[in-house]
């Protein structure tokens, strides 16, 4: 029943974005000159096709949409200045190369490279990526990712304006065109991360020469769709068929060290996994998500012929707990119902061990800590679990009220709602409710703060631990719906998120990961996800590239290395 | 499934005023039951529009919330943030032009959703619902006709089994065994011409309907056949193909019309459970997943045109009985 | 004086005659039924699963386990001695979870049926007996209720009556059956009044009127009676149909809130794994299926025994 797979989380407000970030990015920044994006390719043959079973699109304009397969084709259709490489470090993309920044570092200029071209012959000039801005922040069109932009002067201001479209407004916004070939950001704080934020797609080019003003609509998703518009990515689109199917081809005027070998690609639209994975079967399409449920089956079926690639992503799920409703507002209420599941059995049983279970909320690769980092603490132990439950005045679950455990409808979050009712019922002697609703209802409920027990987690949206906190864990923060509030962790964010000394900022995220655990702040994690694909032998460039970058398909972000090897 | 949960379609006859027992009235009777379907359509788009705004969680809901400009923005795109009133107020006033509005996912027209899926759900459902006419009459009247002998049994055997197994679970066999294992069709899609893509879905979709309309053939034949005046035609000396083409069939097909409506209404529609396992793009997925996406404008289009089709399809049948039923006919 | 007095003599006896009719009609019927083989069988088949799932559901020693309880150390086995239908993906048992799906399965369709019944016979009779007026606001009632798509209507009754604690209606299960009764009662209902309308012309009633009963006692001692006939067979085609609904139900994700699966649930739950374990699928179809088949010949049986062709 999966509608659009992992929805790319949301950044925090501009706060996080004020931050002084990683030293890390900041020192790979200061290397000379621009470094080739080279992904490792395999042997590739000029032409083929490819067919590729992914989700349907919502939307084909980047400056709106939030959905993850929207954004992998909006990836294979245009590229912005900058773009990420394996480290996700910032390269010059549409840029000649880095860019030049201020003493005060509020103001970047950029300068693009010579002779760039859209795909239909038209000249690709500054203009062009200030309109895609200029479209990012215009509030006609209700860009779900405009926030990122908030550091740039005047998007906020155009964006919020209750009476819609004002063009005096957004002829205040920072980002000017000072001539052809140069581009001028005016930003309101110093953001060493402004270029990672031009890599992203609600910064790529709108074709002015197709769409003048920044309000015209960008075309739907219909038929009509391709011959609109223009591209500067690896591919064009040639066709669009509603319901069932997107035909890419190379972009003529691609001007990226890796170009594409295919002839055709085509992105098959298909809702249901299971029904990929049979198509995947038949030979229908070269490529597909495995279906979760069925992981037990398609591991064993596919991992003799290296067909099935599984491949760690930054998610973490957890037990949320609404620390408002009592008596979850009891810290060992938390620690007894933390520790009463078996987290390994949890992923064997549910999603066929196809998942690393976890103690610790931020994954160690983004700067958190090791999965078993607090077993001790919040792990597996039916004793230690019925102990709490006594101290918190519960013994042998005596009057325990029934808890709700809400989730969505789904084969996966069902399976995981009736282990945990099952494993406190064993463990415990309680009693819990599953409500199993449709997402909309739950994202609904969530956001509303209307829940007890709630699985759900948090993806990553860049590899810095202050993503995974800020926001989600200070009394008050925009997305703490399960309402926790402890002053140290207070404390610490305060501290880190400004902190210029880096050392010291990643330690205190680490030490908010620690109280995280330690209180059962909001969340007792239990999984860190992965992606699990199925790709065929022939098929080069997808399985080399597949990182935690991708949205929807295996190294989709670098879609310009797929082909065939034979 | 939804055709059969309906049940029948039972015409409002006879009642003391059917129009058939005064000819001059029966078109006057039809013009006004097209003329009515205008209230009844309005009364669906008012019922609808209230109870889907009843239901908790929005178009807007996500998995991550939104932020409140941007949620402010893509309220004032879509008219979401006016009074209730208000907006069902605009709704009407462009559905009386003629504009079913725009889906909230995509911005699409409505209109186009519905075109672009009812192209394939159509021809879909079309050749399901022949299928289903066809293979099931011929059937129940081979039954009936070869009553406890082996057709009939087969007859029997294929109408039990039919109604018994559940679409879903009959498509994935079907797609597992001969689409995965032995390669003899297509797993994904639809393509009129070509008969890989063809075969499965019509079969998914169209074997319950078959097999409820053989049941119902055979049983409705079997009273016929027993009927006095089938003796007598058969004591004239009519030959037998006579008979059975010429009286029996047709006054069999009066019951078989009081389910035809709600199964065209079905198949042509769309189901949503084949529409996925054959990964379709016709109309019928759009049903269920525009309430599961809260998509107010595809909500309220879907639901308008599924009831115009069934309003027609029920019209229709009442014309056609009106011109079976021999006793409406004589009086 | 004695003349009238005959007169009402011979009317009573009339309405007499008709009653005994109509009992006499009752059990020719019932031997009529009593021969058609189908029927018996399936009506002996349902007796036995009847007897077997309220057994299973109160009886330890019948269900063998408590379909709540998961074995992770047997997940998804076949069938076996010590699990006749095998286990699913949480190691639970399948037979006493088919057994449990079957009796709610029973439930919802029995209870709709009523819940249809019910309403029917309030709408239809009404629109019959009521005059004009009435017949024609209820006729235009039904026209709505069949025109509007039927999953949109069970999932916005659900989701308006879910999450508050109604007693009754708060409980998921009559919340289902509700919410299927809605969307199927309008056959039904034009059925009974179509009966009632043809009814309340014939002889028996009239002279029933005549007689001197009370409006109440005509419709209930001498129409409803013989309504019932066509409504019965209807009723028990409309059990496995609101089963299957169940079942569709539950396979798009609006089924039944778990731990409690019915039928449909089970096999919509099962459905995922079908590649992984063919058995968890296997056996809960199968029993929608004989249900379905039971119920189907036993009102094919109902039909032909109460058919009035064939008095």
């Amino acid at each position: 029943m999966a509608s659009g797979k992992w929805r790319l989380p949301f950044l925090i407000a501009a706060i996080a974005l004020v931050a002084v970030l990683a030293v890390s990015c900041g020192e790979e920044e200061e290397e000379e000159g621009p470094t080739a994006t080279t992904a490792p390719t395999g042997e590739r043959i000029e032409g083929g096709s490819l067919t590729v079973a992914t989700l349907e699109v919502d939307s084909l304009d980047p400056h709106y949409s939030s959905f993850s397969q929207d954004i992998s084709l909006a990836r294979m259709l245009w590229r912005s200045l900058y773009t990420l490489d394996y480290d996700n470090v910032p390269q010059p993309a549409m840029a000649a190369e880095l860019p030049e920044i201020s003493e005060d570092g509020k103001t970047y200029t950029v300068k693009l490279r010579d002779g760039l071209k859209w795909s239909d012959g038209d000249d690709l000039l500054a203009e062009d990526f200030v309109m895609g801005i200029y479209r990012t922040c215009n509030p006609v069109h209700a860009g779900e990712y405009q926030y990122l932009l908030t550091n740039i002067i005047g998007c906020d201001d155009h964006f919020g304006n209750e009476a819609g479209y004002d063009e005096s407004l957004e002829n205040l916004i920072g980002a000017e065109a000072i001539d052809d070939l140069t581009l001028e950001f005016a930003l309101n704080e110093p953001q060493p991360t402004f270029p990672i934020i031009l890599s992203l797609w609600m910064a790529f080019p709108a074709p002015v020469h197709l769409l003048p003003e920044s309000s015209d609509p960008w075309p739907e998703p219909a038929p009509g769709a391709p011959a609109a518009l223009a591209y500067n990515g690896p591919y064009i689109l040639t066709e669009y068929q509603p319901g069932d199917h997107a035909t890419l081809e190379p972009n003529p005027n691609w001007i990226g060290e890796v170009k594409p070998t295919l002839d055709t690609l085509s992105l098959r639209f298909i809702d249901d996994f299971a029904v990929s994975n049979n198509a995947y079967r038949a030979g229908e399409v070269d490529f597909s998500n495995a279906d979760e449920a069925q992981l037990v089956a398609i591991v064993p079926e596919f991992e003799a012929t290296g067909e099935y690639v599984k491949v760690e992503i930054p998610i973490t799920i957890g037990l949320q707990m609404q620390l408002e409703a009592p008596p979850l507002d009891n810290l060992d209420v938390r620690l007894a119902l933390a520790r009463a599941f078996d987290r390994e059995q949890l992923n064997q049983v549910v999603y066929g061990g196809g998942h690393t279970p976890t103690t610790s909320w931020i994954p160690l690769a983004d700067g958190g800590d090791l999965p078993e980092a607090f077993e001790d603490v919040i792990g597996f132990d039916v004793e230690a679990a019925k102990e709490h439950l006594a101290d918190a005045g519960y013994p042998d679950g005596e009057d325990f009220p029934v808890l709700s455990i809400l989730v969505r409808d789904t084969p996966t979050y069902r399976g995981v709602a009736e282990f945990l009712q099952e494993s406190f019922r064993t463990a415990l002697n309680i009693d819990t409710e599953v409500e199993v609703v449709d997402a909309p209802t739950r994202s609904a409920r969530y956001t509303a703060e209307d829940f007890e027990l709630f699985p759900g987690g948090w993806q990553h949206d860049y590899p810095d631990p202050e993503n995974w906190i800020l926001g989600q864990f200070e009394t008050g923060g925009s997305l703490n719906n399960y309402s926790c509030s402890n002053t140290e962790i207070d404390e610490l964010a305060a501290e880190a998120r400004f902190n210029p000394n880096n050392e010291e900022r990643l330690q205190q995220y680490k030490d908010i990961n620690r109280l995280i655990a330690e209180n059962v702040c909001g969340v007792a994690p239990y999984l860190h996800f992965a992606n699990h694909y199925l790709i065929k032998p022939y098929v080069v460039g997808m399985e080399e590239n597949a990182t935690g970058q991708d949205s929807v398909m295996a190294g989709d972000w670098i879609a310009e290395a797929w082909g065939r090897s034979q | 499934m939804w055709g059969p949960l309906k049940g029948p379609h039972i015409p409002p006859w006879p009642n003391a005023s059917t129009p058939a027992y005064n000819g001059r009235t029966v078109i006057g009777y039809f013009v006004r039951r097209i003329l009515w379907m205008i209230p009844l359509l309005w009364a669906v788009a008012t019922v609808t529009f209230f109870l889907m705004h009843a239901v908790p969680g929005g178009p807007f809901d996500r998995e991550k919330e939104l932020p409140p400009a941007v949620l402010a923005n893509l309220e004032a795109k879509y008219n979401v943030d006016k009074p209730l009133i208000t907006q069902y107020g605009f709704y009407l006033w462009n559905l009386a032009q003629g504009d079913l509005g725009v889906s909230f996912k995509t911005n699409r027209p409505v209109a186009d959703v519905i075109r672009e899926g009812l192209k394939v759900t159509a021809q879909l459902g079309v050749i399901a619902f022949l299928y289903a006419v066809a293979f099931g009459m011929t059937l129940g009247v081979l039954s009936a006709l070869n009553q406890n002998r082996l057709p009939d049994y087969f007859g029997v055997f294929f109408a039990t089994v039919g109604t018994a197994l559940p679409n879903f679970i009959m498509a994935t066999f079907l797609v597992v065994i001969f689409s995965v294992q032995l390669g003899w069709f297509d797993v994904l899609g639809w393509e009129l011409g070509n008969y890989r893509k063809m075969v499965l879905p019509v079969l998914a979709l169209g074997t319950l309907s078959a097999a409820y309309i053989a049941r119902i053939t055979r049983a409705s034949m079997l009273e016929v056949l027993a009927q006095d005046y089938v003796r007598t035609a058969r004591a004239k000396g009519l030959k037998e193909y006579v008979v059975v083409l010429r009286h029996a069939v047709k006054n069999s097909m009066i019951p078989i019309l009081t389910v035809i409506g709600p199964i065209f209404a079905f198949l042509v529609t769309g189901s949503f459970i084949v529409e996925r396992i054959f990964a379709i793009n016709g109309i019928g997925r759009h049903f269920v997943q525009a309430v599961f996406d809260r998509d107010y404008g595809l909500i309220m289009g879907t639901t308008l045109f599924y009831a115009a089709v069934v309003a027609f399809a029920n019209l229709a049948v009442d014309i056609l009985y009106a011109v079976v039923d021999p006793r409406i006919r004589y009086r | 004086m004695a003349e009238r007095a005959r007169t009402v003599e011979r009317i009573e006896e009339l309405g007499e005659v008709a009653a005994r009719r109509e009992r006499g009609l009752w059990s020719d019927a019932f031997r009529r039924l009593t021969r058609n083989r189908f029927a018996m069988v399936a009506l002996v088949i349902l007796a036995t699963v009847a007897v077997v799932v309220l057994l299973g559901n109160n009886f330890d020693a019948v269900r063998r386990y408590d379909p709540r309880v998961q074995d992770y150390s047997v997940v998804q086995a076949g069938p076996s001695a010590s699990h006749f239908f095998g286990t699913d993906q949480l190691g639970r048992d399948n037979w006493s979870r088919v057994l449990q799906g079957t009796l709610i399965s029973l439930q919802v369709g029995l209870g709709v049926q009523v819940l249809v019944l019910a309403i029917g016979l309030l709408v239809g009779g009404i629109a019959a007996l009521g005059g004009r007026l009435l017949d024609n606001v209820l006729m235009r009632l039904t026209d709505l209720t069949y025109a509007f798509p039927d999953l949109l209507f069970i999932i916005l009754v659900r989701a308006a009556l879910s999450g508050r604690d109604w007693p009754v209606i708060g409980e998921p299960v009559p919340q289902m059956i509700f919410a299927i009764a809605f969307v199927s009662w309008v056959t039904i209902a034009r059925l009974v009044r179509g009966q009632m309308l043809s009814l309340k012309e014939r002889d028996f009633v009239l002279a029933a009127q005549a007689s001197g009963a009370s409006p109440l006692r005509v419709v209930f001692q001498h129409m409803l009676p013989n309504t019932l006939g066509p409504i019965t067979v209807a009723i028990t085609f409309g059990i496995p149909i609101a089963i299957f609904a169940e079942a569709v139900l539950g396979f798009i994700g609006f089924g039944l809130p778990p731990p409690t699966a019915s039928l449909g649930r089970l096999v919509s739950d099962g459905y995922s794994f079908v590649q992984v374990n063919i058995w968890v699928v296997v056996f809960p179809a199968a029993a929608i299926g004989l249900l379905m088949l039971c119920f189907t010949f036993l009102g094919d049986g109902l039909r032909d025994a109460l058919d009035p062709r064939q008095r």
